[in-house]
């Protein structure tokens, strides 16, 4: 089996070069036979990698140590769909599982597409071909996931190092295959428009075509990002769920410009401009989605240094700068078939609310991704590293995003073409005014922090922006047909589930941001304590109540139990704990006990013994409004798939053309 | 089950080490807040101190309570922490010399961003459309049409 995983990776790879060749052929000749051949043999590549990666994953579950990557990435103690998640756990496994996602998103495309977009598809293919290609030399060449032990490694004999305890975490099983599904979906909308490109069928037909294919790359990298936020909050201990770390910030660049993309096709849908726009916003997004592998995979983030001591930091920065070089020649030989054949009338339009939309998002981008690579440049002219942390991102960042959450609100207030000076005054007359009025009440209850008063301004200019658009909306509708309200409500929103679904999604992230203010007003203490003594925080009391050692199967317990009051009533009883496990004795692991409540989580750390006084150290940390955040993300989550199901007057021709 | 090492029931006791954890009533004060955020963890430099679990991070949260007792303030205390491990240890780079550049340039993406916007709609208010440009646009579609009609001929 082992040799097998890797003889279809290999065999994958052939394919993968029979397919340029014959697509570079049929490019030449135009003879179909040549465009049919190589599309078989890539999906007969796309088959053989998958058929590699269940081998892997079917190694993983029965535990043959004789493999390297298995016996780093799994053990005997290892639990059932833990064993899974040591697919994406180790460098090797994480490139075949792109390469298999990869390959899904290549058989679903071509099914899809089947008796659709001929023209486009050959082109389609050969970028497929070319990404897949490159990942398939990369893992047969460097990063092999079948190589196995030398005879007699003690790894193999002490049945596997395991899994980092930190990843057994059930976000971990979740996190990674969405980060996965979102960074490789973006392909898809790439390839397209590369090849519209190709051949200068440049309406907005294949971005109709790649509009589910946008959507859902999009879904699966949000909810990737915000679970690994849950998971940093609930396992690693630290109080926080983003931490402005390279890895978090290579996840949420894509999914920025992916953004901004979805949000300016809605221009070329409707006004057939912005095409030149539209096509840089997907090359970077997608550029994005490769330099982010190479900066997390290629060890460039822990030194300058260290880029040249592997293979793979070379490998990816050249298929990055091919790409870039790529996509600037067909941009420059595209140049005058891109340029926009409809007029914009005015600034007080949507449409150019959604340029400064994009222009925002696009600057947001370039902030982090500067930020992110400051000190490699530092290193590379000064000689010294340094560091950029959460208080850098957090200071350049506030003012960009606070900019975003005001577009969010003014961008559906203006009418598209022109926006007259009474429509101008109408349209912002009571959100303007809630918003002050809300920032007004919340710095006389006492939010005397900027950013947190200000947040709260916009979120509620926001939100009654949207409701009064519902509402005009919903009574314009009732009046027409004579609906009840909540007929009319979801019809309207069935009729236009872009929109709406849009809508969806800014509540959603409004609801993020009120829980992004409320990390201004966190309250935390370092304590020690000893059995039966208490501390005060915020109001509520902490008592240790008793502290003692469990050993379990796979590690040795140290667990607090730790007694919650507020105003002598029992609240919650919190058992953080710290946890050694067998195979990673040097690195103690954090299990934190939280009690979540809709406006504040308490949050408890155990750090760990004084033998000598019998203390114990715990870190308490009163969160307010975290739970917004997971309440945005699960909103936002639903207005996506509000956009994406087709409505019911799609649905209906579908089943007629079917 | 297997027991643990020394080195494991030593590391456990280092983190638990502190001579100096406050016990206030209402949580830390808002500068040793924003020190402990300041300040990386000298073991890995892996987050700022106030987010680390390590005995390192531990000890120099100690430390800075007890600077902030003694009563320097916040850029003495920062100093001390680059003259020790070098410029590394600070969570965000001091706005100055060839660190500026960090500082700089993010508002003027953004500014940028603003100018490239104004520009592209007064471009936009006035679009010019290449002759070339929609001549080979028509001659492409003729050519693709003829294309996807022999591919569905062919059950392509």
């Amino acid at each position: 089996m082992v040799q097998l995983g890797g003889t279809l990776l290999q065999i994958a790879f052939l394919l993968g070069v029979v397919t340029l060749v014959a697509s570079a052929w049929y490019v030449k000749t135009l003879d179909l036979r040549f465009y049919v051949g190589g599309r078989r043999s890539l999906m007969t590549a796309c088959g053989l990698v998958l058929i590699a990666t269940a081998t892997l994953v079917q190694q993983l579950m029965v535990g043959n140590y004789a493999l390297e990557y298995v016996a780093r990435y799994s053990s005997r103690a290892t639990e059932g769909l833990y064993k899974i998640a040591g697919l994406w756990a180790g460098m090797e496994g994480s490139l075949l599982f792109w390469a298999a996602i990869l390959s899904i998103y290549i058989l679903l495309v071509s099914y899809s597409n089947r008796s659709a977009n001929r023209s486009l598809m050959p082109y389609v293919n050969m970028v497929f071909a070319v990404v897949l290609l490159f990942f398939l030399l990369v893992i047969v060449n460097f990063e092999n996931p079948f190589t196995l032990l030398p005879a007699g490694t003690t790894i193999e004999a002490r049945g596997g190092t395991g899994l980092n305890p930190q990843l057994t975490h059930p976000a971990m099983l979740i996190h990674p295959p969405m980060l996965y599904l979102g960074y490789v979906g973006f392909v898809v909308p790439f390839a397209f428009a590369v090849a519209a490109l190709i051949t200068n069928r440049l309406d907005a037909t294949w971005i109709r075509s790649t509009r589910v294919w946008t959507l859902w790359p999009w879904l699966f990298l949000g909810v990737g990002v915000i679970l690994g936020g849950y998971w940093a909050y609930a396992e690693l201990g630290w109080g926080g769920y983003w931490a402005w770390d390279p890895v978090e910030n290579a996840s949420f660049l894509p999914w920025l410009t992916g953004t901004a993309y979805l949000h300016s096709v809605i221009i070329q849908e409707k006004k057939n401009m912005l095409r030149m726009w539209n096509v840089i916003l997907i090359m970077i997004t997608f550029i994005l989605t490769i330099f982010g592998t190479y900066l997390t995979r290629s060890g460039i983030l822990s030194s300058v240094h260290a880029f040249a001591s592997t293979d793979l930091g070379i490998w990816f920065f050249g298929f990055v700068v091919l790409i870039i070089a790529f996509c600037t020649a067909l941009l420059i030989w595209r140049k005058d078939e891109l340029t926009s054949t409809s007029q914009l009338e005015s600034f007080t339009s949507r449409e150019s609310g959604f340029l400064f939309n994009n222009m925002l998002f696009l600057a947001l981008t370039m902030a982090i991704l500067w930020g992110t690579m400051f000190p490699i440049l530092s290193e590379a002219v000064r000689g010294i590293q340094i560091t950029v942390g959460s208080p850098y991102f957090n200071r350049i960042t506030s003012p960009i995003g606070m900019l975003l959450l005001a577009m969010i609100g003014v961008g559906p207030l203006l009418a598209w073409r022109k926006t007259s000076r009474s429509t101008l005054l109408r349209n912002f007359k009571w959100p303007v005014s809630t918003g002050l009025a809300a920032m007004a009440v919340a710095m006389f209850l006492g939010v005397r922090k900027f950013y947190p008063a200000l947040t709260l301004g916009l979120v509620v200019f926001v939100f009654t922006g949207i409701v009064l658009e519902v509402f005009h909306g919903v009574t314009a509708r009732k009046r027409m047909t004579g609906e009840g309200t909540w007929t009319a409500l979801l019809s309207m929103v069935d009729k236009n589930r872009t929109r709406y679904g849009g809508y969806i999604v800014h509540i959603g992230i409004l609801l993020m941001f009120i829980g992004f203010a409320g990390r201004a007003f966190t309250k935390e203490q370092d304590v020690s304590l000893g059995k039966g003594e208490s501390m005060v925080l915020g109001g509520y009391t902490f008592t240790l109540d008793n502290f003692y050692t469990q050993q379990r199967p796979t590690h040795t317990a140290f667990v607090a139990d730790v007694a919650v009051t507020r105003e002598h009533k029992p609240v919650t009883m919190l058992h953080p704990e710290r946890r050694i496990y067998a195979n990673f004795e040097e690195t103690p692991n954090t299990e934190v006990a939280i009690y979540s409540r809709p406006l504040q989580d308490i949050y408890a750390i155990v750090g760990g013994m004084n033998p000598d006084t019998q203390k114990i150290v715990l870190k308490i940390m009163l969160n307010p409004l975290v739970q917004m955040v997971w309440i945005g993300g699960f909103i936002m989550m639903l207005g996506t798939l509000v956009t994406i199901r087709p409505s019911r007057a799609e649905r209906k021709l579908r089943a007629a053309e079917a | 089950m297997k027991r643990l090492t020394p080195k494991a029931l030593t590391l456990l006791a280092l983190v638990a080490a502190l001579p100096a954890l406050g016990q206030g009533q209402t949580g830390k004060s808002e500068l040793q807040r924003e020190l402990e955020y300041e300040v990386m963890a000298p073991c890995c430099y892996g987050g700022p101190v106030a987010e680390h679990q390590s005995a390192a991070a531990t000890q120099v949260k100690a430390q800075i309570t007890q600077l902030i007792s003694e009563g320097r303030n916040k850029e003495e205390i920062l100093d001390m922490y680059v003259a020790i491990y070098g410029e590394r240890i600070l969570a965000r780079p001091r706005a100055e010399g060839f660190n500026l550049l960090a500082y700089i340039m993010p508002p003027l993406f953004l500014l940028l961003g603003g100018i490239m916007v104004v520009y592209v709609i007064n471009h936009l208010k006035a679009p010019a459309t290449s002759p070339n440009a929609a001549r080979r646009r028509n001659y492409n579609d003729e050519f693709y049409s003829r294309v996807e009609q022999e591919m569905r001929e062919l059950g392509i």
